[in-house]
């Protein structure tokens, strides 16, 4: 996962997390309020917002309540959720705070590493 | 995977020998059919939603929308020219005025609407692309190394599928059960 991804607040301009989303190469941020994670807004949300996104804020945008994953929680459980809801990203929260952002090219790494070990054992 | 299974030989082991090979040819069929698991063709996505050279940006980015997906292969008839991505498409109307300036058109450049831009001024004509049989293994190599998030199966120039960072995430997921 990535660690203290970056996030929005619930009340910054749909404008604003666009430049952020954009410069940063990510389709999803975490809305944060007060250290809590309390939504998650994607690029989706932004198409669907085009033409107001000075005047709309983030929280009007944001899926509320987001589901999430915990450090803890295993890649085939987080590959599940991801799979059968159709979404590229899971904030990893640790006692109701955000400690970072899971999405499927991150697990895809982990397991092309563990395959790539697994190689290099059997062949070394 | 196949153990080679030698056959032992004993005074009188004929019927030994037919059940040692009978034994070898299950396990080898085993091995094929596990390999059949591994490969692109038995989790690529099929049929391909596509897009043609001339359509509009506008088009693709609806059908983008539509289908919850992030690219589109761009065929002519079933033969791959290129591919578009959600990026390519948002960036669209900057992309083209950007190379009028470029090419020193003579006319103050107006920003083109996405109705008006044909997907193939954006697309990348140079595809990576597997074949059905490559391994899923080798579609998350490319992926990585190439930074892509999906590769177009082809076969004898034609498009037969697309293989997803989804696709490959539930492989493993059934796979490594």
């Amino acid at each position: 996962m990535t660690r203290n991804p970056v996030s929005v607040s619930p009340k910054d301009t749909l404008a604003k997390a666009k430049t952020l989303m954009e410069s940063g190469g990510f389709r999803r941020v975490p809305v944060v309020d007060n250290g809590q994670l309390v939504g998650i807004l994607t690029d989706r949300d932004l198409r669907q917002h085009l033409g107001y996104l000075e005047t709309t804020r983030v929280n009007a945008a944001m899926t509320a309540s987001p589901m999430t994953v915990t450090p803890h929680s295993s890649v085939e459980d987080a590959a599940r959720l991801m799979l059968e809801h159709k979404i590229g990203g899971l904030p990893v929260v640790e006692g109701g705070k955000l400690v970072g952002i899971v999405s499927v090219s991150d697990m895809l790494r982990a397991l092309l590493d563990v395959i790539q070990a697994g190689q290099g054992t059997a062949n070394g | 995977m196949a153990e080679r299974i030698k056959p032992r030989t004993r005074v009188g082991g004929a019927q030994d020998r037919v059940r040692e090979a009978r034994k070898t040819k299950a396990v080898a069929r085993t091995a094929a059919r596990e390999a059949q698991e591994f490969r692109v063709e038995r989790w690529m996505t099929m049929p391909v939603i596509t897009i043609r050279p001339r359509d509009s940006v506008a088009h693709a980015r609806a059908i983008l929308e539509e289908h919850r997906i992030n690219q589109l292969p761009v065929v002519v008839n079933r033969r791959l020219v290129g591919i578009v991505t959600d990026r390519d498409l948002r960036d669209a109307p900057r992309a083209v005025e950007i190379s009028a300036k470029v090419s020193g058109a003579d006319i103050a450049p107006v920003e083109a609407t996405p109705e008006q831009i044909p997907v193939e001024e954006v697309m990348t004509a140079k595809v990576l692309t597997l074949a059905p049989s490559d391994t899923l293994q080798q579609a998350a190599e490319l992926m990585r190394r190439e930074r892509i998030g999906a590769v177009p199966i082809v076969e004898r120039g034609r498009l037969v599928g697309i293989l997803t960072r989804s696709d490959i995430l539930g492989a493993f997921t059934k796979l490594c059960r």
